[in-house]
């Protein structure tokens, strides 16, 4: 039997191949240039992930197993190339970092803790992950800069014990929570800093001669650790953003 | 004196709202507004008037409709109010956007033809 994730990869330019096996890429395209690039993997992983949930044949399903894309692009990054293009200024370019090669590899471990003993445990120890999967610039038709991150942080608890016939069990067990950024820096020749807006976890206005610079953010709790948060949050960020500040005339722009 | 242009009814925009540029081709056949080539769908019905009456994705989905369905999705459900740099249109009465109210400075008298 044919297998179809296979072709379905085959079918993948060479670019779009690279970007599935190397679960990273980044540029500053058009969001039209970056929806013709992203959709067909999309499409690929929707195909192989219903093929990875018991659709195909053990070829198939080891392929989509191991040629699988995070479901970060396809949940949260694509769904939000059409939302700020309806904002962006025609031509600017929307810069894209988006890196899915997960949170547990050792170039993102930030810390560990010493070694401690807890309950029947005689060695405990806590490693400290920082990965920012999905980091975004652009400009708006108002002149607004919008810049913002999405960082996952995972707390790595690896746990080790005697049990009673004197063997060795280990286990690591991981915790993760989501927080996102996002600065919204607006020109003063059209807004000033406004109240009224929606209580947000984190929020600084900075304004200086030009602009106003609005940070906002929040972390969600992941119930596991490959969670992706709702693309909601991240909208809900942005019009918090702009909720903290007001017109100051009338424009058509 | 300016020329009337046939210039799509249509607003861009998410988190603001702008006149969309383009030149009609048609005319919504619920609204009857004067519609671009883009805002246009296959039913004959502007995105906007799409995105108000279903929730459901249509078939021949483009990235405008997936965008303008969750913007009214977003304006029902979060209380947010759109920032309006657009002219001003009844279609939108029913829409809780934000403009500057005091005395305009800049575009003489603000929402004509400029
Ligand atoms: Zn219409
Ligand atoms: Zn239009």
């Amino acid at each position: 039997m044919a297998n179809r994730v296979k072709q379905a990869f085959n079918a993948l330019s060479p670019e779009q191949q690279d970007i599935v096996r190397a679960r990273r890429f980044s540029g500053a395209r058009s969001p039209d240039e970056w929806l013709a690039l992203l959709s067909p993997i999309a499409d690929y992983d929707r195909q192989a992930d219903e093929t990875r949930a018991g659709g195909g044949g053990f070829f198939e399903r080891r392929y989509a197993r191991k040629n699988d894309v995070p479901n970060g692009l396809r949940t949260f990054a694509i769904p939000l190339l059409p939302i700020l293009r309806e904002d962006m200024e025609p031509g600017a370019p929307l810069e894209l970092w988006v890196d899915l090669t997960g949170p547990l590899v050792s170039t993102k471990a930030v810390r560990h803790s010493e070694p401690y003993k807890k309950g029947a445990y005689r060695k405990v120890v806590d490693t400290f992950y920082d990965d920012a999967w999905l980091q975004v610039r652009t400009r708006f038709a108002d002149g607004a800069q919008l810049q913002f991150a999405v960082i996952d942080h995972v707390r790595s608890t690896f746990k080790e014990k005697k049990n009673p016939r004197g063997k060795i069990k280990r286990k690591t067990k991981n915790k993760k929570k989501t927080e996102m950024t996002v600065t919204l820096t607006v020109p003063n020749r059209l807004y000033a800093p406004a109240t009224g807006s929606r209580p947000l976890p984190k929020q600084k206005l900075k304004p200086s001669d030009k602009h106003t610079k609005v940070t906002v953010g929040g972390t969600l709790v992941a119930k596991q650790v490959d969670a992706v948060p709702q693309l909601e949050s991240l909208i809900e960020l942005i019009s918090g953003a702009y909720e903290r500040v007001a017109p100051v005339r009338r424009k058509k722009l | 004196m300016s020329f009337a242009l046939d210039l799509c009814s249509c607003k861009r925009g998410f988190f603001t709202l702008r006149d969309c540029a383009n030149s009609a081709v048609t005319s919504c056949s619920a609204c009857s507004r004067r519609i671009c080539a883009e805002h246009i769908t296959q039913a004959g019905l502007c995105v906007e008037c799409v995105a108000k009456r279903s929730e459901d994705a249509a078939l021949d989905e483009t990235s405008t409709t997936y965008a303008i369905r969750s913007r009214q999705r977003w304006y029902g459900s979060s209380n947010y109010s759109p920032v309006w740099w657009g002219t001003s249109d009844p279609y939108w009465n029913d829409t809780d956007y934000r403009w500057y109210e005091g005395n305009d400075d800049d575009d003489g008298g603000g929402f004509g033809d400029s």
